[in-house]
């Protein structure tokens, strides 16, 4: 069976969308691994140990915006510090319900930032993504 | 007006304070001149001059202040009366020459008042009265004790006329020169009044200024949490339903789904219709060059996953000529097009085969024109007038919320533009919106909302 | 109305000033009364000074009658002064002191701020026939009465025109025959002897 990225990571503090996110993403394979994380100090925490040969370093990840405590952007400041061996693997997708221009525009600014998305997940946003 | 009063009653006020003090002040100098006048009669025994002469002298000055309060003839009684006590002394010592002195402190008192033509009735006094009995003396009329020097010739009766005129001229000048500079000074204080009011004002403007900003920035914050928190949950629901969808279900519990996924796209619909109305009324213009290219795809990629299962794909047609730069506020003009072409998605006909939209934008110089065409199903006659009105669905059936065309009018209002609506039930609609270009408009130097 | 009421009251009070200045003038104006028991003196009589008055003999003398509590004598004060200072030298200035109360004769040096004899006679005065004060009496060098009557026109009168006492004296010294004086000069006022009642 091919999928199409061995490791996904989901970053949002609100369970059922986590929930959502791996269902999809399992069902159509476009992951055949899908790591859930519930805020974004335990991604960083996952992030941290790895480097660019572990296994369980995700090749995307799916980062929404509003969180509690720190957000996705909030994030992105910490991730900018990560070492570079582990930045250049990844590649972020911002995710929201959000329809604030701003949030938009400071997503698409970031270096980061791959592309900016709205909640929730299905089956053909994923498919323009592959 | 108010200002006018303000500035007369101060001015009245200080008069007053300048009256009272004067008079309080006259009864003193009065009361002395009486007491002058018994101590001179201990010279030569003129008793009945000093008492009789004196006690009149005050009561005409008091009874005129009683009788008529309200005008300043009183004062110019105390200038004819410092003029009799001046005749009374000159007779009390029998001529002596010194006491002509008395009417120059008289004069000099008066400056008090402020009122230079007090001077008058005082100098006329002692003119007549030198005059007349200098004359008298002269001609040899014995009865009349006016000096004990040599007989006033003419000569120097003229200097002596002319230095006292001098003296009550001057005298008179001082008080009118205080009066201007009294009345200059009311004038300051009441100014300065009136600036530190109109500082009171705007510091209070200023204030109620802040503090609507500041609610209206709260509300701004409040809209935006509000919806989002609203949409969260909601975006949770859509996506489960997803799930759902993506496995074989029996048609019942389809059909379910289904209607689930309707309700939750209505709702979903519904918030950000608010977020828009609450966006358009509130929100500063922000103007920016408008790439209307750019923004339709925008609108069209929001778009695509709009159609119900049972509703066709609508194509969607473009024409759009650009060439000279458009200002407008981007935002509500993006709400504008969605609204009118999400609409005509939303209500296309179901028995045409190709369902459209077209769009044409036909940019110039003074402004944009806009066309929004669809073969949908139409808006009847009836009814074409109470489409834009807040929350009017044309039957409950229905999928928008009624607020889509009352934003879109608020939104074209905002733009200074106009709009207009052509349609027939069962051919289609068509919306033509034209804006004015504002490039030049006042709202181009605006800083953009933070 | 009320105007018109108070430039009536006012005018009232006006005319009583303008009374009571007339009054006071028609009271100075009026001669001292004439007592009784007078005895006139003619001009040239003699008039025996030997035992009232420390004064020379064969000096005219000028005999000056007053009285402290009199007005007008009082107002006559500064003016005898400048007769004396003037003809100090040719006259033997005197005072005759015509008065009720005890004044000394240094009391009465002291007003006139002058070193001449005072007399307290009274006798003087009916001798020289006069019955008021101030009056003014020039003695000749043989103490023959050579003028006896008021200094000026009337009481408070300082015009030097009328100014009889002064105008006596200069005839006396200048041999000119005696000028005939006026009523002004001899009717007498002033203020009656001896306590001057009337002012």
């Amino acid at each position: 069976m091919d999928y199409k990225y061995k490791n996904v990571m989901v970053v949002d503090d609100n369970q059922i969308d986590l929930y959502i996110a791996e269902m999809v993403m399992l069902t159509t394979r476009f992951a055949e691994k899908v790591i859930c994380v519930g805020s974004a100090r335990e991604a960083l925490e996952y992030l941290r140990p790895l480097d660019e040969s572990s296994d369980g370093l995700p090749t995307l990840i799916f980062l929404d915006i509003n969180m509690p405590e720190m957000t996705g952007f909030d994030f992105l400041e910490e991730y900018r510090r990560l070492p570079d061996n582990i930045r250049k693997k990844c590649i972020i997708m911002m995710l929201t319900t959000s329809l604030d221009e701003q949030d938009r525009k400071q997503a698409e600014d970031n270096e980061f930032v791959k592309r900016f998305l709205n909640k929730p997940l299905d089956r053909d946003k994923l498919a323009q993504l592959m | 007006m108010v200002s006018q009063q303000t500035y007369q009653s101060l001015h009245d006020a200080f008069l007053l304070q300048v009256k009272l003090k004067s008079d309080r002040l006259m009864n003193y100098f009065l009361a002395g001149f009486f007491l002058c006048g018994l101590m001179l009669a201990l010279f030569y025994d003129t008793w009945l001059v000093a008492v009789g002469i004196g006690s009149l002298s005050l009561i005409a000055y008091y009874s005129t202040k009683l009788l008529l309060p309200d005008t300043d003839a009183y004062q110019y009684m105390v200038s004819g009366v410092f003029g009799l006590f001046m005749a009374q002394f000159i007779y009390q010592m029998h001529g002596l020459f010194e006491m002509h002195f008395i009417a120059f402190i008289g004069s000099a008192i008066l400056i008090t008042y402020q009122n230079w033509k007090l001077q008058i009735p005082l100098a006329a006094l002692v003119i007549v009265h030198h005059a007349s009995f200098g004359y008298l003396q002269y001609i040899g009329y014995d009865k009349v004790y006016f000096t004990q020097l040599d007989y006033m010739t003419l000569q120097t009766f003229i200097i002596h006329g002319i230095l006292a005129t001098i003296v009550f001229f001057i005298c008179g000048l001082w008080a009118y020169q205080m009066k201007l500079l009294n009345e200059r000074q009311i004038q300051q204080t009441y100014d300065m009044g009136r600036y530190q009011e109109e500082q009171l004002q705007r510091k209070a403007l200023l204030r109620s200024n802040e503090d609507l900003k500041k609610s209206n920035k709260e509300l701004d914050s409040f809209v935006y949490s509000v919806s989002h928190d609203l949409r969260a949950p909601l975006s949770s629901m859509l996506g489960v339903i997803g799930l759902c969808e993506m496995r074989e279900m029996d048609p019942f519990m389809q059909k379910n789904v289904s209607l689930l996924k309707t309700s939750v796209r209505k709702l979903d619909g519904f918030i950000m219709d608010i977020l828009d109305y609450s966006r358009n009324a509130r929100l500063d213009m922000h103007l920016q060059e408008i790439h209307f290219d750019e923004m339709l795809t925008d609108i069209f990629g929001n778009l695509k996953f709009m159609c119900t299962d049972d509703q066709k794909k609508v194509d969607i047609r473009l024409a759009v000529r650009n060439g000279i730069p458009f200002y407008s506020d981007k935002s509500r003009l993006s709400i504008i097009l969605n609204n009118l072409i999400s609409n005509s998605i939303r209500y296309q006909n179901p028995e045409v085969a190709d369902p459209f939209v077209e769009i044409q934008v036909e940019v110039s110089e003074t402004g944009a024109d806009i066309l929004v065409r669809d073969n949908g199903i139409g808006i009847a006659e009836e009814n074409q007038g109470k489409v834009f009105n807040m929350f009017y669905r044309v039957s409950n059936k229905s999928a928008g919320s009624g607020l889509g065309l009352y934003i879109v009018k608020e939104a074209v209002e905002k733009l200074d533009g106009v709009i207009r609506l052509d349609s027939e039930t069962g051919k289609g609609t068509q919306f033509s919106i034209r804006l004015p270009n504002l490039a030049h408009s006042r709202f181009v130097k605006q800083q953009p909302q933070s | 109305m009320k105007k018109a009421l108070t430039i009536a009251w006012l005018l009232l009070i006006f005319s009583g000033i303008a009374c009571i200045f007339w009054y006071n003038d028609w009271k100075y104006s009026l001669p001292t009364p004439v007592p009784s028991a007078y005895h006139p003196v003619p001009t040239g009589a003699y008039v025996d000074l030997a035992s009232k008055l420390p004064v020379r003999q064969n000096k005219p003398v000028f005999l000056h009658f007053f009285n402290p509590d009199c007005p007008c004598s009082r107002f006559n004060i500064p003016y005898f002064k400048t007769l004396v200072k003037k003809y100090g030298d040719k006259i033997s200035f005197a005072v005759v002191v015509l008065n009720n109360d005890d004044y000394t004769a240094a009391e009465i040096k002291h007003k006139f701020d002058l070193d001449i004899p005072v007399s307290f006679d009274s006798t003087l005065a009916a001798a020289c026939g006069v019955y008021s004060t101030p009056q003014a009496v020039l003695l000749d060098a043989n103490h023959r009465l050579y003028y006896r009557g008021n200094y000026n026109k009337s009481r408070y009168c300082t015009d030097p025109r009328s100014n009889y006492a002064q105008m006596a004296v200069d005839s006396f010294f200048s041999n000119v025959p005696r000028p005939l004086f006026a009523g002004y000069a001899l009717k007498a006022y002033g203020c009656q002897l001896p306590g001057c009642t009337k002012k």
